[in-house]
């Protein structure tokens, strides 16, 4: 099999969007709702298409479709999308209509895109794309999901480029909630955050911001066992934990989040400077999707921010091999490896 | 080449059996679990449904969990169905094998009992964290406790389907030699309304592919298949009761809930899963069809199987009239259906037809003494969302 490369990335996020200018001047984000800044969506379509689109579908949409275009590719061979929540705000307008809170009523359009796969299927849509489709809804690494199913059917030979995404936004009612459960936001120590992100995947080096160089996941994994599967991931490609320049953690300030991270780099990684995103990201069910597109893009562009190191870590310059880590609630862990070459 | 992928497993739980012994006495004597709902409180819309006749303090007792606990609905069902389909299996804790599961309800049964107090900031914490699909999974997998890779697929109506196919390209790729997939669905009064509010509801059972079908009944339940490498079928030294032979997944990329006429995605995904399992369609002996009882999903699901099969068109029936339409789980629910057709040389039947209004195919009234070939099962969700799969016989 060829190598799978990362062609392009887009993403809508507390960040300015669409753009890398995060990387020089990180918009500040407080410690409680950090909404997603919303780009001019008529670049990819017009406001009466975008009428009946929650937000959530336009972002969604707007990264994909940014992401074909810098490919130059109008339909991809597979259309892969995780998203925690989906598309709360239309859930929540359904659900006060059948409760009939302050007086809503129930809208079939609003039933229509409260199933998660409405994202991946608006997608399909508008690309005109009858090819393989599907919508993973996996709390914190539906990402990590649809990017192992787009890279498993690329190994395969069935495919040879993928549209993988993964959306979540948040309403100030799931905002509380998930205050009040400790996940993010009011009184956790994390901002609570929405994310939009796609990648284009396809398998031609030139031009690409990094290579996809393979990736381990597993659920309520005993002790030592992510050692071994990054040890074989590793391996498989050739490398030493001294060959790795950086590893790109999900730390977001909450303390009962961070603490997973430190066993987990503990067991994987020691040593290796760790470079964190969620504190100008935010945190949500997408925000691993971020870790990928901040290390994609760090690769590309030769330098790790100084602002992302933890504890005052520094970062060498040109980085070629990181190391992405991400967990759900300490049950779900994932280990991505990106390469310069 | 494709490598075989064994199914040595199946669970089930729906309206019309908890078991497959059950499912298939009633398919057999064309009884359906179509009804009046019992326990769901639907706010009085009064709709036929296939619903499970067990209380959820009931699914907990039989799986041995305290009524104290909070579990929603839909990973009550799945357990239940996971736990026939590992025992069958011989794998009782999951074996490190993967757990792949569709579900789009969740855990919203819960969330909406307690909508108002979660909005107003007076609900427990434990019945928030329930709320989203991937919870539901993990709740499943933690009553086993032996799975080492979990993962929810949400394409609504074919959500199981999908899990079936992600699992199968699992064990072909050699993530892992064993996956348990499927998918779980409780109703809800979310989807009922919502279903409502699209007016495809029939107040009436459904009559897939008659020509007074009027919409669909919603049903609920779960099923799992035990989806095992050739290599691990050997080591295990455990005897498949099939294979699933050909998967396909494609979009019909033209509306959020409408199909196209001409089910455009419908061929697509049949024709995948024909070329996938290296069939031709007079290879197939039944389509278990998606036949939800709408309008709209029967004729075109017909025209995209006259499309495929032109001249050779094998016995097609809907299950659906057993069942109701059990979104999510659907997809595995039909699958064990056709598991137990292959394994007992039947034709279910589709239930309350009469007469066909030329749109759609004639479907089959149900047979006895047939020798299976090839099963092909159909799922179509919303979104275009649209996936077959095909079981065949051991070799």
């Amino acid at each position: 099999m060829n190598g799978i490369y990362i062609r392009t990335a887009a993403q809508i996020s507390a960040q300015k969007p669409l753009c890398e200018d995060w990387m020089h001047s990180p918009v500040p984000v407080g410690k409680g709702i950090a909404p997603s800044e919303d780009p001019d969506f008529r670049r990819f379509f017009s406001p009466m298409e975008g009428r009946r689109m929650g937000r959530l579908m336009k972002r969604a949409l707007a990264t994909s479709l940014s992401c074909l275009d810098a490919a130059g590719v109008s339909r991809p061979d597979a259309i892969v999308t995780g998203t925690g929540m989906g598309c709360i705000e239309h859930t929540e307008a359904f659900m006060d209509g059948i409760s009939g809170r302050n007086g809503a009523v129930m809208k079939p359009t609003h039933f229509m895109q409260s199933t998660h796969n409405t994202l991946s299927s608006l997608i399909a849509i508008k690309t005109g794309s009858h090819c393989y489709n599907a919508t993973y809804s996996h709390r914190g690494v539906s990402f990590e999901s649809a990017l192992e199913d787009a890279v498993t059917q690329m190994g395969l030979g069935r495919i040879s480029n993928a549209l993988v995404g993964c959306f979540d936004e948040i309403t100030p009612e799931w905002a509380a909630l998930f205050g009040k459960i400790g996940f993010a936001g009011e009184g956790t120590g994390a901002t609570v955050s929405e994310a939009a992100v796609s990648f284009f995947l396809d398998c031609k080096e030139d031009g690409a911001l990094c290579r996809f160089g393979g990736m381990r996941l597993a659920y309520r994994p005993s002790a030592g066992k992510m050692a071994d599967l990054t040890n074989g991931l590793l391996d498989a490609e050739g490398l030493a934990l001294e060959d790795i320049n950086a590893v790109v953690a999900g730390y977001d300030g909450n303390l009962d989040n961070d603490v997973f991270y430190d066993g987990i780099l503990k067991e994987i990684c020691p040593g290796v400077p760790v470079a964190m995103y969620r504190h100008i990201f935010g945190e949500s069910f997408s925000a691993s999707a971020l870790g990928v597109y901040v290390g994609a893009v760090c690769i590309r562009d030769g330098f790790i921010p100084d602002f992302l190191g933890k504890d005052g870590a520094g970062f060498s310059a040109n980085p070629e091999n990181v190391l992405v880590v991400n967990h759900s609630s300490g049950k779900d862990v994932s280990v991505i490896l990106l390469r310069k070459k | 080449m494709r490598k075989p992928v064994y199914i040595t497993g199946a669970g089930v739980i729906c309206a019309c059996g908890t078991g497959k012994a059950e499912v298939l006495e009633s398919l057999r004597s064309k009884r359906s679990g179509i009804g009046p709902l019992r326990n769901l409180d639907d706010g009085g819309l009064g709709f036929p449904s296939g619903e499970v006749p067990h209380t959820d303090e009931e699914l907990k007792a039989m799986l041995g969990i305290s009524g104290q606990e909070v579990y929603g609905r839909t990973a009550l069902l799945g357990i239940v169905a996971l736990r026939e389909a590992l025992m069958q299996a011989g794998l009782e804790d999951g074996a490190s094998g993967a757990l792949i599961s569709g579900t789009t309800v969740g855990g919203m049964d819960v969330s909406e009992r307690h909508w108002e107090e979660m909005i107003s900031g007076n609900t427990k914490d434990s019945l928030i964290s329930l709320h989203d699909c991937g919870s539901t999974t993990e709740l499943q997998a933690d009553y086993f406790g032996g799975f080492s890779r979990i993962t929810t697929l949400s394409t609504a109506c074919s959500s199981a389907a999908n899990a079936i196919i992600r699992g199968a390209d699992m064990i072909q790729s050699g993530e892992t030699s064993i996956v348990v997939a499927g998918g779980s669905e409780c109703l809800s009064r979310f989807h009922i309304n919502g279903f409502n509010s699209l007016m495809i509801l029939d107040k009436e059972p459904c009559r897939p592919f008659d020509r007074t079908r009027a919409g669909l009944n919603l049903g609920e339940g779960a099923a799992y298949l035990v989806l095992e490498s050739e290599e691990s079928v050997v080591s295990r030294g455990v005897r498949p009761i099939a294979v699933l032979s050909g998967c396909g997944n494609a979009c019909d990329a033209f509306h959020q809930t409408a199909t196209s006429p001409e089910g455009t995605g419908a061929c697509l995904s049949m024709m995948k899963a024909l070329e996938d399992a290296s069939l031709r369609p007079s290879d197939i002996s039944y389509v278990n069809a998606h036949g939800t009882g709408t309008p709209d999903n029967d004729a075109s699901e017909s025209t995209a199987l006259r499309t495929v099969f032109g001249d050779c068109l094998p016995a097609v029936s809907s299950t659906k009239s057993f069942t109701g339409h059990t979104t999510s789980a659907s997809g595995s629910i039909e699958a064990v259906i056709c598991l137990l057709a292959l394994a007992n040389g039947f034709i279910p039947a589709n239930l309350n037809w009469t007469e066909s209004d030329g749109s759609t195919i004639e479907p089959s009234q149900g047979a006895e003494e047939v020798h299976h070939t090839n099963i092909l099962c159909n799922s179509f969700g919303f979104g275009g969302n649209d996936s077959s799969i095909i079981i065949s016989p051991c070799k």
